[in-house]
């Protein structure tokens, strides 16, 4: 699983970027590169790269449930937007501009994180430990990420098909439907 | 029985594998919350037959560095001490032990990938500005920008994540244009 040496392919061409990337500033940001034969989780940090490797073949499942973040952020915005415009209208002549200027910014947050979709949260899970992919945090890309990754990994692996599955369990009770996380790609 | 393969994420109850590869979400049977599975077949494969190495039965038979009751198999390539079946860690061709695999020892070390990378355009970039807000300390930071801007021109280019050289320019130029300002004010001061 050696990373390509410099001189003879450049290591930067032999990843691509997946969908999804969190920057969390100070403390850094997180990404994930599809390799030739390994994913690559990458969390950056001001001085500093480190790197998590997860083999194709050792992946055993891709896992995704939706989060209240969404919520929890318009919220908050809401509740600061409210406050902000509510200031606005008390005050009176240039005064109001104080809290009104701010009160834009923060309505349009609020825009961005409602336009964003439906918010997630994706783990990657092999045979000694499950790890949280922090950068795919809303459905869109997220899907996106996860078929591309899945393409990978069936190539390696194979597809695990239903049917036979039904033959090695069959007779387990089948879970209720849940409600969806949103609209795939593309509709 | 597919119970303990896979948990939910958010109780940890089993899924079922009807919830497997479902196409969009179910619901856990336990708390009901929603998840979406992609599972593949490594789910599947049992666990790798461990080795827990062989007991020592002769006085004479050479023993493992780090237990000395288990007889030893081969020897470490990075260190040379005596390793048991339990000890040994292979990577391809290559056995370690684990002291050499975290030190980064062997022979294939060179190729082996890392787990993390220091950012020194990022650390050169930081001499250069950050220490602009006390002037007089610049006046040993800007040679240190310079030099890590020269030093590690190439490191962007061996970075898995596409970077490029701007901030080692960067650091150079400012650290550079930090120095001829020295250089101007010692001239004249001494003239």
């Amino acid at each position: 699983m050696a990373e390509p040496s410099v001189g003879t392919r450049s290591p930067q061409r032999a990843y691509r970027r997946l969908p999804g990337r969190l920057w969390l500033t100070l403390a850094g940001g997180h990404s994930l590169w599809l390799g030739q034969d390994h994913l690559l989780s990458v969390h950056s940090l001001p001085f500093s790269e480190e790197y998590r490797r997860f083999d194709y073949r050792e992946i055993q499942a891709l896992l995704l449930r939706p989060t209240r973040r969404r919520a929890v952020y318009a919220a908050v915005l809401g509740g600061v937007a409210l406050l902000l415009g509510l200031s606005a209208l008390a005050a009176s002549g240039p005064v109001a501009f104080v809290p009104a200027v701010p009160g834009v910014f923060v309505l349009l947050a609020l825009a961005v994180n409602w336009l964003r979709g439906p918010s997630c949260a994706c783990q990657v899970r092999t045979s000694v430990h499950t790890e949280d992919l922090r950068c795919l945090r809303r459905a869109r890309p997220a899907r996106k990420a996860l078929a591309l990754l899945r393409e990978r990994v069936e190539a390696t692996q194979g597809r695990l098909a239903r049917e036979g599955l039904r033959e090695r369990f069959g007779g387990e009770a089948a879970p209720a439907v849940a409600r969806d996380l949103g609209p795939e790609p593309g509709a | 029985m597919t119970g303990g393969l896979l948990p939910c994420p958010s109780c940890g109850a089993a899924l079922p594998w009807t919830a497997w590869n479902a196409g969009g979400a179910s619901a856990c049977p336990s708390c009901r919350r929603p998840v979406e599975v992609i599972a593949f077949p490594a789910l599947l494969r049992g666990p790798e037959e461990s080795r827990p190495g062989e007991i020592l039965l002769a006085a004479d038979q050479a023993s493992c560095f780090f237990h000395p009751g288990k007889a030893a198999a081969l020897a470490c390539e990075g260190c040379g001490r005596f390793l048991c079946s339990l000890c040994d860690l292979s990577l391809g061709d290559e056995h370690l032990c684990a002291a050499c695999l975290e030190a980064g020892r062997g022979v294939a070390a060179g190729t082996r990938p890392a787990p993390g990378r220091t950012l020194w355009d990022g650390v050169a970039l930081s001499l250069a500005v950050f220490p602009l807000a006390l002037w007089f300390v610049t006046f040993a930071t800007a040679p240190a920008a310079v030099y890590l801007g020269i030093r590690h021109w190439n490191d962007a280019r061996r970075s898995p994540v596409p970077r490029t050289r701007l901030r080692n320019v960067l650091a150079i130029l400012i650290g550079s244009a930090q120095l001829a300002g020295w250089a101007a004010a010692l001239y004249t001061w001494l003239t």
